[in-house]
């Protein structure tokens, strides 16, 4: 800067008249530099400036709508409050539902009283619909397809027993009546979960 | 030019111009430094705001809101009251341009629900300034912006909304036009509601809106079967001193509250209305005689037959021509015999027992509108007064004291001050032991019978293991001197389950005019309705078998069954069955 400064000061750069020339190109370059240098910061700057400007009004439209959603929201939230409101549904209640609180009575005491609700209804009462059984046309399949379960596992075990238990699986064994069709066995076994007379080994 | 000047001139000392070029060089050395420097300080600072100082500040935030209160929830979280932006609409008559004829039909359109009349009002208005209409939708407002008048101004509000009407609405209270609390909880708790620190935490009350709905409808089914003028009832736990569930009738419009708040609809009875609430006081009294030790035996007999006091005269109202024992005392409610243990205690006792019991000052809870208790003067509490207060009357109270009384008398005895906000659990309340728990035992088992074989048996929902008292008092005359015979104040206060109190149920029905006209028929149905619905609710095991019946076995012997199949003594063995037809 010091050599600068003397160079300016001391006017020996403005003697000889080739390198008076070549400094004045030298000063009018060093000047458009500095001008394009400015004008490319600020640009630059701007353009940064802008941008963030327009980050932030769009942060700023976001918690806007943001806003907006959570009255909404809330608003939705009171309507169905409003609408399920307690004096309503009692209204609906003694003119359509017409429920009563449960009283004392109907409340069991163990769960061996519940289990005694659940027994399964006798197994004539059902209907059972035989007439589809007869249309199915493939009827031996599956009277094939049935005793592979039954059978495999259950006849052997009294068997290896000896004469003792013989009599004990007979009733079992008849459950599945031949004749039955599946439809009719699904119906069994869903009758017969109830009470569990499932064979049992 | 002066010869001064002329030699100043012409001293010229070798190397005087390198100094001075010296010299300046420097000071332009400096100057650039300065201006480097202050460059550098100002890109320095740039850099700090843009990358360490964080968001700009501000003074009002990006998204302005109306000035809301906080939310008011019930102990399951279910909303009682919430706030919403609104819009109120003011017209300045004198800003506006254009035609207001057009503007008048354009309003209507937007607000049909305003009316045309009250629009036009405000639009012709020869003023500066007019409310058009308060608590509008955001809608509307944005449809009313459109009109682009400049004589009209939007501003924004906040408006209050409580779903469920008029349920609670004494307990919840309702918010003026000014959108400030102005009853019950929204007036006590103003403060809380609009500290901008707590603004978004809601206020969670002890009340459950199903016990709320099943108190408040059926003792409005009464009321109206009843023809009665008005109704109130307090379920409260008696472990926390929480208020589930207070409603007083008829009730009111929480969102529409319109008129003074004088109107009958919005006084609450069960905070600030004083009654004299009758028998129900008897249970106390006896409570206090066997904490006292004036009364040691159960067993001791009280005659019934009347004594007169004063001006007065105190008969029973069911007479029963044989001297009472303690329990049947209670069971008959027998003015005469809780007279008589009143006046063994006297007035220092009976006072002091009552202060201990909250029932001489202010209604408990935190709501502004609580009712002073109305006691005998100090200077006029004489033994007349002492026997009067002892079965009841002489003595005004609020059913929330009646409520906070009972809780105090069935849980132990330990009296805990009513609240209408929730307890967090875990949370030990300030606490005063008023009556021994030996006491609140026995005079439980009293309830209990008095229930089961006394003058509460509609009360008896069955398997809930009810006990309570019923209450019939005389209102006084409008003149403030004497009784009308014709008009009641019915009462019933209990508390279920009795082997291990856990809620105090209080109903009242004001004036009832059509039937009967005792607390036994009036509200003690109500009692056992409400705890029908809400025992369910509050999670308490009905047991129809008997073997849950409070231990009564102290009772033995001192009062006659109704229902000996029933009798917790006799299905005991500790009591002989009685043989039908004998004599007593």
């Amino acid at each position: 800067m010091n050599a600068m400064m003397r160079t300016t000061v001391d006017g020996r750069g403005w003697r000889a008249d080739g390198a008076q020339r070549s400094a004045g190109r030298r000063t009018w370059a060093a000047t458009a530099w500095l001008v394009a240098g400015t004008i490319a910061v600020a640009v630059t700057s701007y353009t940064l400036s802008l941008q963030v400007a327009s980050e932030r009004r769009e942060v700023e439209r976001l918690a806007r709508q943001n806003r907006a959603l959570q009255a909404d929201l809330k608003a939705q939230d009171a309507e169905l409050r409003v609408r399920m409101r307690m004096p309503q549904l009692q209204r609906w209640n003694d003119t359509v539902l017409g429920l009563v609180p449960i009283s004392a009575t109907q409340y069991l005491a163990n769960p061996v009283q519940l289990a005694s609700y659940g027994a399964a209804p006798a197994v004539p009462a059902q209907p059972r619909v035989q007439l589809a059984v007869r249309d199915l046309p493939a009827q031996p399949a599956p009277a094939a397809a049935r005793p592979v379960l039954v059978k495999a596992d259950v006849p052997a075990a009294p068997r290896a027993a000896g004469p003792i238990a013989r009599a004990v699986p007979a009733p079992a064994l008849e459950r599945p009546a031949p004749e039955a069709a599946p439809a009719d066995l699904l119906q069994q076994v869903e009758m017969s979960f109830g009470d569990q007379p499932l064979p049992q080994p | 030019m002066s010869p001064a000047a002329l030699s100043r001139e012409a001293v010229r000392l070798p190397g005087h111009r390198q100094m001075a070029l010296g010299q300046a060089r420097q000071r332009l050395a400096i100057g650039i430094l300065l201006f480097v420097a202050f460059t550098l300080l100002l890109g320095l600072r740039l850099v700090e705001l843009a990358l360490f100082d964080g968001a700009p500040r501000r003074a009002r935030p990006v998204v302005a809101s109306p000035e809301i209160r906080a939310d008011i929830l019930d102990r399951n979280g279910v909303t009682l009251a919430s706030s919403f932006e609104a819009y109120a609409l003011a017209a300045r008559p004198r800003d506006i341009v254009g035609d207001r004829e057009a503007l008048v039909a354009a309003l209507v359109r937007i607000l049909p629900e305003r009316g045309e009349e009250a629009i036009r009002a405000a639009v012709y208005h020869d003023g500066k300034f007019r409310y058009v209409t308060r608590r509008i939708l955001p809608e509307q407002a944005e449809a009313i912006r459109r009109l682009g008048e400049p004589g009209l101004t939007l501003e924004r509000e906040a408006e209050r909304l409580y779903p469920h009407v008029g349920l609670a609405a004494h307990l919840v209270g309702y918010t003026g036009i000014d959108g400030r609390g102005e009853g019950g909880i929204e007036r006590a708790f103003e403060e809380r509601l609009t500290d901008p620190a707590q603004r978004d935490t809601p206020l969670v009350l002890a009340m459950d809106v199903r016990v709320q709905q099943a108190l408040e409808s059926e003792l409005e089914a009464q009321m109206l079967a009843q023809k009665a003028a008005g109704a109130a009832g307090v379920v409260m736990d008696v472990h926390t001193g929480e208020v589930l569930a207070m409603a007083s009738l008829p009730a009111f419009n929480a969102n529409r509250p319109g008129g003074l708040t004088g109107m009958p609809s919005h006084m609450n009875r069960a905070t600030l209305g004083v009654y004299e609430l009758g028998s129900t006081f008897k249970a106390f009294t006896i409570a206090m005689a066997l904490d006292t030790g004036v009364v040691t035996d159960l067993a001791e007999r009280f005659p019934t037959t009347p004594i007169a006091v004063g001006r007065h005269r105190i008969s029973d109202s069911h007479p029963k021509g044989y001297p009472l024992s303690v329990p049947e005392v209670l069971i008959y409610s027998s003015n005469v015999g809780t007279a008589r243990m009143a006046e063994r205690m006297g007035r220092a006792r009976q006072e002091e027992f009552l202060r201990r019991l909250g029932m001489m000052g202010r209604a408990p809870g935190e709501l502004k509108e609580s009712g002073r208790a109305l006691t005998p003067p100090a200077n006029n509490w004489g033994l007349s007064s002492v026997m009067t207060v002892g079965f009841g009357h002489g003595i005004a109270v609020t059913p929330l004291h009646l409520a906070n009384a009972y809780a105090t008398l069935v849980n132990g005895g330990i009296h805990r001050e009513a609240t209408f906000l929730k307890v967090p659990p875990g949370v030990e309340r300030p606490e005063t032991r008023v009556f021994s728990a030996e006491s609140s035992k026995l005079v439980n088992g009293m309830l209990r019978l008095a229930v089961l074989d006394g003058t509460g048996r509609q009360a008896d929902a069955d398997g809930y293991r009810v006990g309570g008292k019923t209450g019939t008092a005389e209102k006084v005359l409008e003149t403030g001197r004497g009784y009308d015979r014709r008009r009641n104040i019915t009462t019933f206060a209990g508390a279920f389950p009795m082997d291990a109190p856990r809620y105090v149920v209080v109903t009242m029905v004001d004036d009832p005019s059509a039937g009967l006209r005792s607390a036994g028929a009036v509200a003690a149905p109500v009692f056992k309705n409400v705890v029908n619905r809400v025992a369910p609710v509050l999670g308490v095991a009905p047991d129809t078998s008997g073997g849950s019946e409070p231990d009564i076995a102290a009772l033995a012997g001192l009062y006659t069954p109704r229902d000996p199949k029933r009798d917790p003594n006799i299905r005991a063995g500790l009591m002989p069955m009685p043989v039908a037809g004998a004599p007593r």
